[in-house]
């Protein structure tokens, strides 16, 4: 007779697909065999597994069609199984599945417009925080501005595509009556996923914006992030764009390096 | 950079005088619940019809062959699909 411990790890080895896993064997009969009853348990797994990625992934599947989905999403399964009880948490390397995907290798631009609908599921479920209050700058010594570290929102990704992912997506939502055809070789994306008032935007970035974004987002100080916005265009206007990013909530608290 | 310090200088200063209200107000309660109580389909809802039907089959999924050949709005992307994505 198995212990509680080794009958949990062969269950969860049979989920993991691994058919050498000898729980069926373990599991009585009660009008269908053992085997039989195990296995609608890990289809039940699957399908829901599988409606979780589509609810996460509504233009990656679009893009190659339901049955390349659902032929990805089972592969995926496989190699990447859940591992938190939260399902909102499950599915965030899909992108990387993606880019190693034989089958899709052909769609060089499939993994980033995933990450784009990762980076809008995290941000619809991340935590609020309040705007900065910009009158607490005040508190700081003006010498000391460039050591400023200004922390992000919860609810922002900043993600860069070579490729036109704002485009494609848009072209793939429901709602899209357009031409739907998207130029590939087009310029890439910067893209600042964000949410305002519960509703996720998509805001495109100049690219200097966006490397100063991406700099501050890394834990760097206002002056290397200046440096690093600069470096990608001498007029940076950085009157401009510190403020944009503080009016729409996207710098929300500050300290000292 | 000297240069680097007047333009930070310059634009956190600015940045205090701005006075924000109005523009980052967080969602007022209303919105707030109207966006919570939006369950996206497949996350939370694993009694649907759906998807009880759908697990139910006794034998494992198959993997059909003709499923690996991406037949969706992919086609519609043009020019450039082989570039890799560096």
């Amino acid at each position: 007779m198995p212990r509680l411990r080794e009958l949990q790890q062969a269950f969860g080895s049979w989920l993991q697909f691994d058919d050498a896993s000898e729980i069926a064997a373990l599991v009585c009969a009660n009008g269908l065999a053992g085997n039989r009853r195990v296995q609608i348990y890990r289809n039940n797994l699957l399908v829901t597994l599988t409606d979780a990625l589509r609810a996460v992934y509504p233009v990656v599947e679009k893009l190659v069609g339901d049955g390349f989905f659902r032929f990805a999403a089972n592969e995926f399964i496989h190699h990447y199984p859940s591992r938190h009880g939260n399902l909102h948490l499950f599915g965030h390397e899909f992108a990387k599945f993606l880019s190693e995907f034989a089958a899709a290798k052909g769609h060089a631009y499939l993994p980033d417009v995933a990450r784009l609908e990762w980076a809008q599921h995290e941000v619809y479920h991340a935590v609020d925080h309040a705007p900065l209050a910009p009158q607490s700058l005040t508190a700081i010594d003006p010498d000391r501005y460039e050591s400023l570290c200004f922390t992000l929102h919860p609810a922002r990704r900043l993600l860069y595509s070579p490729y036109p992912v704002v485009r494609i997506w848009e072209v793939n939502q429901p709602d899209f009556d357009g031409d739907q055809t998207v130029d590939l070789s087009a310029s890439g994306n910067c893209v600042l996923v964000l949410r305002i008032n519960g509703a996720i935007e998509l805001h495109t970035l100049a690219r200097p914006e966006y490397r100063f974004l991406a700099t501050i987002s890394e834990g760097k100080t206002l002056g290397q992030a200046v440096e690093a916005a600069l470096e990608q265009h001498r007029d940076f206007d950085l009157n401009h764009y510190l403020a944009k990013h503080v009016q729409n909530g996207t710098l929300v608290e500050f300290n000292l390096a | 950079m000297t240069n680097t310090k007047t333009l930070i200088s310059t634009a956190v200063s600015s940045l205090m005088l701005l006075g924000i209200a109005g523009t980052t107000v967080p969602a007022n309660a209303a919105d707030m619940e109207k966006c919570y109580g939006v369950a996206k389909a497949g996350k939370n809802d694993c009694q649907t019809a759906n998807s009880s039907c759908a697990g139910t089959a006794t034998k494992d999924a198959q993997k059909d062959a003709w499923l690996f050949v991406p037949k969706g709005t992919c086609e519609k992307l043009v020019g450039g699909s082989s570039k890799s994505g560096a």
